[in-house]
């Protein structure tokens, strides 16, 4: 699991978004393991590009970790409410991604298994 | 009662393959799916996972650094086996790729026991395992690292009480996989044989400890379902072989739909033969085939042809057409070349069983080898023995012909020393005579029961094919110039 807190000094909105994209994380890097995961955020900002041009700058990473970092500072870089509807372009753009390649019955019926293994964990520790 | 422990045996899901393991997987193996990149290893174990998981038996598939898992998704959903409904419940999926990046055996170890004591599955998959292995240091410390890793794995595994498949792309002769080798259990090699144009797949069960398996290669295709496996084996022998079951030695005779050739075959066709029909072009073999399908039509009785002719004869051949359009004759032609007897064995058996079938034709055996992979047109005599054999058992009364040119210097009676593999065999030849090309038929064998030994002079009519009462007149007939008795 994810242990990053997001950077310092962040609304308790941004935070709220920051921690969606953990949890999308948590589900999907045990499946599809760091690169996947990375590869995909990469395409859904090129998607979003044209609408949210200083996205298109957000880094490339290597673990899903820093690549959620890099979003947390870009996020943080914008207004609040420029932050909010890039969030939802981004993640919209990166579910309809996930869909396109797998299905969207799959991709919810993975999502929701991770999440609840994710719980189980939760709860025994 | 057996001290022994007993070996739980796993149905596969894959249409044949058990009879290859020997009646299925032993439970709680440690098995190696091998073969080239292409040659089905994840599909084969997709389609294992499906059919072997459920609630009380979960699945657990690691994937490594073969194919990127979002990939595999999307593409083993498309098969009918792969159910959504199982995923997430009874089949999870587990990246192992940055386990692995540290290149630390003891840390991927740690992670698939992780998951392993989480989910609890009784199936587990690690594909591909080549990548792992791959990750091992070079030299002799790598290599033991890798055996003690394998080792270790194979025993927590089986502890755990799990049916674990090892997938890589391994050829048989790659020392590589020798660790592996030696520590599996079981080991299923899968090929593609290209030889000319054509493409074979190929199965091999190598090893499979602690059960009779079938040993050699055997054909496979994959399609939408998956996976099916022909297994290259003769039906069971007769039950009269064994003492107190009673020997038929008197057949019920099968009408044939030709005038005259039931007496030649005084009767009829015993039931259960196979009747070879060789003629030159033109003298009416597939006539006689068609009319003997008619007949059965007549009495009640489903027939199928097989057909290997180019597609467009049927148009011509009405009588057959309208058999197979009223539902009474099913037809079984292939688009397809390259084909192995297996497949063909398979549509032919099946379609006899759906139909309930009890003649067969098959025109021709000529053709037949266009339609077949390069190992089978090497091999024609083996299948039709194989085609014969699978008839007889299901008691079919058949008729096979056999385009064979006359050069009147020998009497032949087929290629490739079919007339040897058939019950019975009408011979169909031309002589010239008085400025025309007749036509002659003899019944040349039927075993177990006699037979005329006339050769008779026979028309090709509107009504099919009529045979003269009596043996001909003519003399010098095999050897093309048929002259009357006493003419000088």
């Amino acid at each position: 699991m994810m242990t990053s807190k997001g950077g310092p000094g962040r609304s308790e909105e941004h935070v709220h978004l920051i921690q969606s994209w953990r949890r999308l994380a948590d589900q999907l890097g045990p499946l599809i393991g760091d690169s996947g995961f990375c590869a995909l955020f990469g395409r859904a900002c090129r998607v979003v590009a044209p609408e949210f041009r200083w996205l298109a700058d957000t880094p490339t990473c290597k673990t899903r970790d820093a690549q959620i970092h890099a979003l947390d500072d870009m996020l943080a870089s914008v207004a609040p409410g420029m932050a909010q509807a890039a969030n939802t372009a981004l993640l919209q753009t990166f579910a309809g991604l996930l869909d396109a390649l797998i299905g969207p019955a799959l991709a919810r019926r993975l999502l929701a298994a991770a999440a609840g293994e994710e719980k189980n964990i939760q709860e025994r520790e | 009662m057996s001290e022994k422990v007993s070996l739980g045996k796993l149905g596969t899901g894959v249409q044949g393959l058990d009879v290859l393991l020997g009646g299925g997987l032993s439970e709680f193996s440690f098995n190696l799916i091998a073969g080239a990149p292409g040659s089905g290893k994840t599909t084969l174990a997709h389609q294992i996972m499906f059919s072997l998981a459920s609630s009380e038996r979960r699945a657990l598939f690691f994937t490594v650094l073969g194919e990127p898992p979002l990939k595999m998704l999307r593409y083993q959903q498309q098969y009918a086996f792969f159910d959504m409904d199982m995923v997430g419940n009874c089949v999870r999926y587990v990246n192992l790729a940055d386990d692995l990046r540290s290149g630390d055996f003891s840390g991927v170890m740690a992670r698939i026991m992780k998951e392993v004591e989480n989910f609890s599955p009784s199936l587990v998959f690690v594909d591909s395992f080549r990548s792992v292995a791959q990750t091992a240091r070079s030299g002799n410390e790598g290599v033991a690292d890798l055996q003690y890793f394998i080792q270790d794995l194979g025993t927590r595994m089986t502890s755990w009480q799990a049916t674990t498949f090892l997938i890589g792309e391994y050829l048989h002769s790659e020392t590589e996989a020798n660790p592996i080798m030696t520590v599996a259990d079981g080991m299923i090699s899968l090929a593609q044989v290209h030889e000319e144009d054509s493409v074979v797949r190929k199965i091999r069960v190598v090893k499979m400890r602690g059960q009779a398996h079938l040993a050699g290669s055997h054909t496979f295709r994959i399609t939408d379902d998956g996976l099916r496996v022909y297994p290259r084996v003769l039906p069971p022998l007769a039950t009269d072989r064994h003492p107190g079951v009673a020997i038929d030695e008197d057949a019920q005779r099968i009408p044939m739909g030709t005038p005259g050739l039931d007496e030649m075959l005084m009767g009829g066709l015993p039931q259960g033969h196979s009747l070879l029909v060789a003629g030159p072009s033109g003298a009416g073999k597939t006539i006689l085939g068609t009319c003997f399908l008619q007949q059965g039509v007549k009495m009640g009785e489903k027939g199928v042809a097989m057909s290997f002719e180019k597609g467009t004869s049927r148009l011509r051949n009405g009588a057959l057409a309208r058999m197979v359009q009223a539902g009474d004759v099913t037809i079984i032609e292939s688009r397809m070349i390259d084909l192995t007897i297996d497949e063909l064995l398979d549509e032919l058996n099946e379609t006899i069983d759906r139909t309930g079938a009890r003649r067969v034709v098959i025109d021709s055996l000529s053709e037949l080898a266009l339609y077949l992979a390069p190992e089978g047109r090497t091999q024609l005599r083996a299948v039709v023995f194989r085609m014969i054999a699978s008839l007889a058992k299901r008691n079919i009364t058949a008729i096979v012909t056999m385009g064979l040119d006359d050069d009147f210097t020998r009497l032949r009676l087929s290629q490739a020393d079919v007339a040897y593999l058939t019950d019975a065999i009408v011979l169909m030849r031309f002589g010239e005579s008085g400025g025309q090309l007749r036509k002659f038929l003899s019944v040349v064998k039927v075993r177990g029961s006699g037979h005329s030994h006339d050769l008779r002079e026979y028309v090709i009519g509107d009504t099919g094919i009529e045979i003269r009462p009596v043996g001909t007149e003519y003399e010098g007939v095999v050897h093309g110039l048929p002259s009357s008795r006493g003419t000088p």
